[in-house]
Formats: C-alpha cells, structure tokens, sequence
C-alpha cells in the first residue's frame, strides 16, 4: 500500500470514530430523555393512516416473495425426497457451487442486514423516532427477500428439475 | 383492522430479550456459514464433502432449502395479527428458523469433517 492511501485511511477512520461517538451520544440522551410512553412503537399503532400502510405495502412483499420461497421449497422437498436413494440434486448443487464466485455469499449480506434492524428496532423502541422503525423494518425486509429469492434461485436452477421425467432425444 | 391503544405490551418478553438472542444467533450463523462455505467450495475438500453429503443427509438439505418458507409461513400467520402480536410472531419466528439452520448447518459440517476410510 502506497502512503497516500493509508493517511487517509487514518483520516477517514478518525472521522468515523467521532461521528459514531456523536450519534452514540445523541441516542443515549434521546433514550434516556424519553421514556417508554413515547416510543415509536406506539406512535406507529396509533397513527394508523400514514405509517400502517408503509407496514401494510412491506408485509405483502415478504407474503409474495415469500409465498413464491415456499412453493419451491416444497418442490424441492419433493424432488430430493424422489431421489433420496440416487441423491443427483445434491450431487448437482456439490458441483456447482465449488467455484470461487458463490451465490452463498449473498446470505451473509442478509445477516447483516437482519442484525442491523433488530438494533435499530430497538433504538427506536426506546426513543421517539418512528422513522428509525419504518427503516428497520425496511432493511428486515430486504434482508428476507435476498435469502428466499436465493433459496428460489437455487432451488430452480439446480434442484427442481430432478422432480419431472424426463426424455432424452436421440 | 381495530388496534386497541391501551394494551400491556410486554417490553422485556416481547422485545429485548428476542432481540438480543436475535443478534446473538445472527452472529453465531455468520461464524458457522463462513466456515461451512469455506469447507464446502474449497478445491481440495471436493471429494469428500460430495461423498459425506451423498450418504443421507438429503432431509437436511431439504430443511435449509424450505427454511425462508417457513419464515414466510410466520409473517403471513402475523399479517392477520395485530401489530403488538405480529412482533412477537415475526421475532419468534426468526428465531425458530435461525436455530434450525444452525443446528442442521452443525450436523452437515460433523459429517463433512469424518474421514474417507469408514465410507
């Protein structure tokens, strides 16, 4: 690594650590001004025009991406449980994901992402932000659908197809 | 959809405590699912691990494949909740399907790291 890059590396890390000591900062006195009666969990429930449509537009994506996840887990259920003896689809996905460029990877980003709106949940629980829960349930929500669309895509790319007979042409 | 406002919701049971094992699951499963990945596609390992992973553990594979469906089944029984229940089903939910795979993700890494010789 050349200097340049590692001086302001340094200078980029310092400014992160006072901004994260800023906000720290500014969340512990919004917790501990504000008790529990005016979380936002509470302002979500009762307001219930503006803020539980958002909730209302978030759970039907996790329903119909969802919904599609389990389909084809069913499927898949039944195509491994077809060839539990001969056992082709996981042989198929053992041979296709050994390459250095794996689609797993992308589950980790969900955890991520799950861990970071359950902290946020919880500050906004705490404190009188009620954007803070509309964000948290967003990135819940992301986090849900990137590992059942894999799933899905896993599922059909690989494994579904050992479900129904096939013919091979001469 | 009629939300009562003046309903004891239980802070400690209902929020903190599944949050924290939440977290703490999450974490554990980013440990697990980086060595099960690093096991599983490195190229020396090929051979084994198809040979461990043929025997039976095909119900396994299937759990993991159907577990976003399960989750999937939670957030559709806590769509027709109230949200005060809904989190609950949503937080307990995760949870349930986080341990599962954990579990299951355990067992199938036992069985990849059993040598050759007793196959």
């Amino acid at each position: 690594m050349s200097k340049k890059e590692i001086s302001l590396e340094i200078i980029l890390s310092i400014i992160a650590i006072i901004a994260i000591i800023f906000i720290f900062n500014q969340v512990l006195k919004r917790i501990t001004t504000n008790a529990f009666e005016n979380s936002s969990l509470i302002i979500a429930s009762v307001s219930q025009s503006y803020l539980v449509t958002y909730f209302y537009v978030f759970l039907g994506i996790i329903g119909s991406v969802g919904v599609f996840a389990l389909i084809f887990g069913i499927f898949s259920v039944l195509a491994l449980y077809k060839h539990k003896n001969d056992n082709a689809p996981i042989f198929i996905l053992t041979l296709n994901l050994n390459k250095n460029q794996n689609p797993l990877y992308l589950f980790l980003i969900s955890a991520f992402l799950g861990i970071i709106s359950t902290i946020l949940l919880i500050i906004s629980v705490f404190s009188n932000y009620y954007f803070l829960f509309f964000i948290s349930i967003l990135f819940g929500v992301i986090a849900f659908s990137i590992s059942s669309a894999l799933t899905t895509f896993l599922c059909a790319k690989y494994v579904i197809r050992f479900l129904f007979r096939y013919t091979e042409s001469i | 959809m009629i939300i009562p406002t003046n309903v004891q919701f239980n802070l400690i049971e209902g929020l903190i405590i599944p949050a924290l094992l939440l977290i703490f699951s999450i974490t554990l499963l980013i440990i697990i699912f980086l060595i099960f990945i690093r096991r599983f596609s490195s190229a020396t390992s090929v051979v084994i691990s198809r040979i461990a992973l043929i025997k039976g553990n095909w119900w396994k594979i299937s759990i993991i494949l159907i577990s976003p469906g399960i989750g999937a089944l939670f957030s559709i029984i806590a769509i027709l909740n109230p949200i005060y229940l809904s989190i609950y089903l949503y937080f307990y939910g995760a949870l349930i399907v986080i341990i599962l795979i954990e579990i299951l993700i355990f067992v199938l890494l036992e069985e990849l790291q059993k040598p050759l010789i007793k196959i």
